[in-house]
């Protein structure tokens, strides 16, 4: 009955009407996801077939110079972790690697099993540092250790595909413009709740896919922290990570400010565990979006301005950021008040809402069965297994995340909120507060 | 019986003023025939290096005659100077007056009244270097605490003991823990010192050395973290003059803790250029020069001793007065590392085979009870009690002495129930044995275990004594 009716008021409309109730789906999401998303059908797909030589290529450039590779990880009480990161970073087949592991402070055992890896050969360097400064710190304490020509940063929780190491150098030995790779980032633990199950497909869509399609625009603006290899030279340029959080986004642009090219590669597969809990991921999602504000809209400004170092692309990352994550998230809440307010939206509210729902459905089915394309080889039984979960995607994507977002925004805006964030020590927010950093 | 003392070498050049009574001059050469009970002590003059008193000292300590080796030595020094090696005090000429001598004599009376008294049980030369050794600590009844010393490789020295025998102090350690061992000595704990596991010397470097090229030659760094710009680096990296200014953003660095932090040191290595945190810790011997790790090298207790009773007796009335000695040739007493293959083998047959049992019988005496109560009559009464462990055993069983007071029986054949009745009736014997002679029982504890495939003897022996 419901959906006569709905399909009846679906037809009733004209494409004013049409326009009028489903404009953010229409001029928006349906462009800037949907249609870009096919990029990688009609795009990625025949690029990676062309450029296949060139790859293989490169593949026995790297295995002619044979370049070392420090693979460094910094982080605070993630002792657990690391047999499991060690373990997959032995197993590659690309050998040449040192693994750097950096001990921001724990107060756990995390000294005793990485020093016990260290005497077993499993880590080829763990350093401790008994005060904790930050992952910035961490990783930049990594780097000042490291020898390696290539830098790959790897979370503490995450391990890697077996071929990992070897497929994210592949782009530098393909275009020496490259600066900085990053790395597919999946989830580890997508068995364990509906909040990681939810995840997962969410990182098919935004990373998998999305970063593939903005690395192929020469947009990308973000490598992940949890998988992302860089230059040496570059980062030593740069003297590493600034303070977060947010560093990983940071040191992106600063790289593309320098004007290297960042690109993404989907094949350099690297698990992670995500929150299992929603409060968890309400919180890390709450200090991922405030950086957004806090380094494109404060530190990075300057790429938005007219300078003698503007660079178009540049630009449009930020904008493009700036304007589908910040702005558009306004959006959401003029349309709440039009189906509010408006009264013949209001009588119709739950047709509205139910096709909305039906169109975000249908994209995210379309969305994740690019990423499976877009994945090959690397499809795995664990993301099939994800398939009864999409229907939920527009209730998480679209209420739950875009509350957090919305909310993060307006704390970074108001009350600069990133500053008292525990995440950083507060002696090092404080400084960074002084210095409007 | 005039006690008088016996001056070394002669010292006819000097006027000391002592009595003739109480002097006796002897030469080197006389000791080994000199009327041993007269001995008060022996003086000998130790202010000039020619006279070499350490020789002669070290001639009387290893002198076979227990009349000589154990009487007292006193040295005389000039103002100022320690006590010598096997000495047991030393004396200024200025105290070389006829009162201080006398008080001397007096002070070493009951010294020398002790091996008189264990001269006359038996003046057979002594050439065992452990019973030497217990016979002075006996003697002296007194505590023997160590003394560092740097003149002797264990870094400890027993200053009267030093001078017995050829032994270097490790032997003089090895005497004393068997001794120890055997409870004919008690130990006090004074300290634990590591010992080079290849020549026993207590001079030992720690050095911390580098990982990967086990090089000494390491540079430690702090850490400095700029919180500002977060970067982290080595102190030099950050050294400007007399300033710290950061080498990724170029500020001045103005207080540690407000706008910087030393969050951990590193060490760098001058030789191959690693750099790490936790360096390696060897010991290198100032003797032999081999490096070694820590808990490689020998950690030994250094013990304060002190005789007991099984020691006085023993001293006295030889070690063959000990139980275990009585034992010994009645029942062909196997050594632990016999007893252990033995047990090893009757293990593995039970295991093998599955159709019969064996036990272990673990029985501990109070033993110093037995030497406080029967003094000389101890070797007598242990004669009778080997008389109740032979009605207890067969030919078969064997028997093992740990030390003067805890023995172990191996009962072939025999399931700890049959083990229980043996062990009942060689009770009720000790008592009997007991009461007639003291009228009062004898506290000892036993156990018995059924020896198993798994079973081990120091586990079962620990089980036992903990329990």
């Amino acid at each position: 009955m419901f959906i006569d009716n709905t399909l009846a008021f679906l037809y009733s409309l004209d494409s004013k009407e049409f326009l009028s109730y489903f404009w953010p789906f229409i001029f928006f999401d349906f462009l800037r996801y949907l249609l870009l998303d096919l990029l990688v059908v009609f795009v990625y797909f025949p690029k990676r077939f062309f450029s296949r030589q060139k790859r293989k290529f490169a593949l026995t450039k790297l295995y002619q110079e044979r370049p070392l590779v420090s693979v460094i990880v910094p982080g605070k009480n993630e002792g657990k972790h690391i047999p499991r990161l060690a373990d997959s970073l032995k197993k590659q087949n690309y050998k040449n690697i040192e693994i750097i592991i950096v001990d921001d402070g724990s107060d756990d055992n995390t000294e005793i099993i990485c020093r016990q890896l260290e005497l077993t050969g499993n880590i080829d360097k763990f350093i401790r540092n008994d005060i904790r400064g930050g992952k910035a710190s961490a990783a930049n304490t990594a780097l000042n250790y490291s020898n390696g020509k290539y830098i790959v940063h790897i979370d503490a929780d995450s391990h890697l595909y077996y071929n990992s190491i070897e497929t994210i150098l592949v782009p530098f030995y393909m275009d020496s413009s490259v600066g900085a790779v990053g790395g597919d980032v999946r989830v580890a633990n997508t068995e364990i709740s509906l909040a990681s199950k939810l995840q997962a497909i969410e990182y098919m869509k935004s990373i998998s896919t999305g970063r593939t399609i903005s690395s192929i625009l020469g947009l990308l603006r973000i490598i992940s922290g949890a998988h992302g290899a860089f230059r040496k030279d570059i980062l030593n340029r740069l003297g590493g990570w600034d303070v977060g959080p947010g560093l990983d986004g940071d040191i992106t642009l600063k790289i593309r400010k320098l004007g290297y090219r960042v690109v993404h590669e989907p094949h350099a597969i690297c698990f992670t565990n995500v929150p299992v809990k929603f409060s968890k991921l309400a919180k890390q999602r709450f200090r991922w979006d405030r950086s957004m504000v806090r380094f494109r809209m404060r530190k990075h400004v300057d790429i938005l301005l007219p300078s003698k170092n503007f660079s178009l692309r540049n630009f449009i990352t930020s904008f493009d950021n700036l304007l589908f994550n910040v702005i558009l998230n306004l959006k959401w809440w003029i349309y709440v008040i039009q189906l509010i307010f408006i009264p013949s939206a209001k009588e119709n509210l739950e047709y509205i809402i139910f096709i909305n729902y039906m169109l975000y459905f249908a994209v995210n089915i379309i969305e994740y069965f690019i990423a499976c394309l877009l994945y090959e080889k690397t499809l795995m039984k664990n993301d099939l297994l994800l398939i009864p979960f999409l229907p939920l995607m527009p209730i998480y994507t679209g209420i739950f995340i875009r509350l957090v977002r919305s909310y993060a925004y307006l704390m970074e805006l108001i009350n600069k909120s990133s500053y008292n964030d525990q995440w950083n020590p507060w002696k090092v927010s404080k400084i960074s507060k002084q210095e409007k950093m | 019986m005039v006690r008088k003392i016996f001056i070394i070498n002669n010292l006819d050049n000097e006027n000391f003023d002592l009595p003739e009574q109480i002097v006796e001059l002897v030469s080197e050469q006389d000791l080994i025939s000199l009327e041993t009970q007269t001995i008060a002590f022996f003086l000998i003059d130790g202010r000039s290096p020619t006279t070499k008193a350490d020789e002669i000292v070290k001639n009387i300590r290893n002198q076979f005659k227990p009349g000589i080796y154990l009487r007292p030595i006193v040295v005389i020094v000039n103002d100022g100077e320690e006590v010598l090696a096997g000495v047991d005090s030393v004396i200024t000429v200025t105290k070389m007056t006829e009162p201080s001598i006398n008080e001397l004599i007096s002070h070493y009376e009951p010294v020398n009244q002790w091996i008189d008294k264990s001269i006359s049980h038996s003046n057979v030369p002594d050439s065992g270097y452990v019973f030497r050794i217990l016979r002075l600590i006996v003697s002296r009844a007194t505590e023997f605490v160590p003394k560092t010393s740097l003149k002797k490789l264990s870094g400890y020295s027993y200053p009267l003991l030093d001078l017995v025998g050829e032994h270097e102090n490790s032997g003089l350690f090895q005497a004393l823990e068997f001794l120890e061992s055997q409870k004919l000595i008690s130990g006090r704990f004074v300290t634990k010192a590591h010992f080079c596991c290849h020549c026993d010397s207590a001079f030992l470097n720690f050095k911390e050395v580098c990982p990967q090229c086990s090089s000494d030659h390491l540079t430690s760094h702090e850490l400095i973290h700029h919180f500002k710009c977060s970067y982290v680096g080595e102190m030099p990296e950050y050294q400007n003059g007399d300033e710290l200014v950061c080498p990724k953003c170029d500020r001045k660095l103005k207080h540690i803790g407000v706008d910087y932090d030393k969050p951990s040191v590193v060490h760098r290595c001058n030789q191959c250029n690693n750099r790490f945190q936790e360096a390696i810790i060897l010991t290198q011997c100032f003797n032999c020069g081999r490096s070694t790790e820590p808990e490689n090298q020998v950690l030994r207790s250094i013990k304060a001793y002190k005789s007991t009773a099984i020691g006085n007796n023993a001293a006295i009335y030889g070690m063959d007065s000990l139980f275990s000695k009585v034992l010994e040739p009645k029942f062909n007493l196997f050594s632990t590392k016999d007893f252990r293959r033995l047990l090893f083998i009757e293990r593995e047959r039970i295991h093998r085979y599955n159709i019969s049992s064996s036990s272990l019988v673990f029985i501990q005496f109070d033993i110093e009870q037995i030497y406080i109560e029967f003094g000389s009559k101890a070797q007598e009464f242990f004669a009778e009690l080997s008389e109740v462990f032979k009605s207890i055993l067969r030919n078969s069983d064997v028997i093992s002495s740990q030390n003067e007071s805890l023995f172990v029986l191996l009962l072939l054949e025999t399931s700890a129930e049959n083990s229980k009745i043996a062990l009942s009736r060689f009770e009720e014997g000790v008592n009997k044995l007991f009461i007639h002679n003291l009228g009062n029982k004898l506290a000892f504890s036993s156990h018995i275990e059924e020896v198993k495939h798994d079973t081990e003897l120091d586990k079962s022996i620990e089980k036992f004594l903990t329990n």
